[in-house]
């Protein structure tokens, strides 16, 4: 689909949105908080890698590839818009969440447990926040994508060791925002 | 729920709360907006040509760095072939210091009177011949015979008055007026005011 796309075939970049377009869109999100910022991101990500595919040489993977213009450019963003959008955080569907702790939280009352979902999603947003950007980034690709620390390492042009070594510290700060929340 | 009320909370781990935030996902109304919205946008990138230096400035942000080092390097090696080939004398432009001479019989009196940013090297060709040359760009005849006013401009406080060329009684040339005035001192002699 990539060679079909650098040889100029337009509707075959249409397909490339569909396929990474909700999981761009998801990294993107989870660093910079804001729908609005993270859909304008996720748009100029797919602009950039159009304009600029034939410098693709399949050294990489695509979607990795991909993923590192979608982070540089957000970070970037993020660097330029510091304090503009720190409280801007959506709401998530709560019809739509089966998690682990959609089940802990079932033992409470019905209301009860949409103002402690509310309070716990604000509570690990702000925490998200309070981490710098690198650390947030890689929290974001392990944790919240499920890329491994290989794929992070190559998205984000550092070793294997430094990533897990963000990640773990990204980690005990975070246990520390939440510990009141957490195990 | 207040936030105070954290002890009739559930405890979860970390890693459970992080997997909540992959429930964050917009509707098919966002996503019908998204992609009418990206293939305009698309539309207008394929449609806008970059210009030609767009290549070059994308270069210069990604090696910036290095762009910066390169430029100070050639800049500095500039300076240097300049200031050694002598093609620009930065002394003579900064330190040049006008002075006015009177010659008579056996008299040379030199009195400084300004600094000035302009100067003229006489032999700019010989650079043996430059100690020489840092001086006169004008000369100002006075009335009285063999005895002139010279303007002059030095690049230092002492400075020689000797044959510019070999086989030349002229050390002095008016650049101005394109005349030349013949020497009054044929052998070299040093001189110097303050």
């Amino acid at each position: 689909m990539v060679q079909r796309v650098q040889s100029g075939d337009v509707a075959a970049f249409d397909q490339l949105i569909l396929k990474y377009r909700e999981r761009l869109y998801s990294i993107i999100y989870n660093l910079c908080s804001n729908r609005e910022d993270a859909a304008d991101l996720t748009q100029e990500t797919f602009i950039k890698a159009f304009s600029s595919i034939k410098r693709f040489k399949g050294k990489a993977s695509f979607y990795t590839w991909l993923y590192r213009i979608a982070v540089n450019s957000t970070l970037t963003y993020l660097k330029r818009n510091r304090m503009r959008h720190f409280f801007s955080f959506e709401n998530i569907n709560e019809e739509v969440s089966s998690s682990e702790i959609v089940e802990a939280l079932s033992v409470k009352i019905k209301s009860e447990k949409a103002a402690l979902m509310n309070e716990l999603q604000e509570k690990l947003n702000e925490a998200l926040q309070k981490l710098s950007d690198k650390h947030r980034t890689v929290v974001v690709l392990y944790e919240i994508e499920g890329l491994s620390h290989q794929d992070i390492s190559n998205v984000m042009g550092c070793s294997v060791g430094t990533i897990r070594s963000r990640l773990h510290y990204a980690k005990q700060q975070l246990q520390a925002y939440l510990k009141d929340y957490l195990d | 729920m207040p936030l105070g009320n954290h002890n009739t909370a559930p405890k979860i781990s970390l890693e459970s709360l992080l997997l909540l935030k992959r429930e964050e996902k917009p509707s098919k109304e966002f996503w019908d907006n998204f992609d009418r919205d990206l293939r305009q946008k698309t539309l207008q990138a394929l449609v806008h040509q970059e210009p030609w230096y767009t290549c070059y400035w994308h270069f210069i942000r990604m090696n910036l760095y290095a762009v910066l080092s390169l430029s100070t390097a050639i800049i500095f090696a500039l300076g240097l072939a300049i200031h050694h080939f002598g093609w620009f004398s930065f002394g003579d432009i900064n330190n040049s210091i006008i002075a006015e001479v009177s010659i008579s019989e056996n008299i040379l009196e030199v009195k400084p009177k300004s600094i000035d940013s302009t100067a003229l090297s006489i032999a700019k060709n010989d650079p043996e011949k430059q100690s020489h040359a840092f001086f006169v760009i004008d000369i100002m005849p006075h009335k009285k015979t063999r005895n002139e006013n010279f303007r002059k401009v030095m690049a230092s406080q002492t400075f020689s008055l000797a044959p510019a060329y070999d086989h030349d009684l002229r050390f002095v040339s008016d650049p101005f007026n394109n005349k030349s005035h013949s020497s009054f001192h044929p052998t070299p002699t040093n001189f110097s005011y303050k």
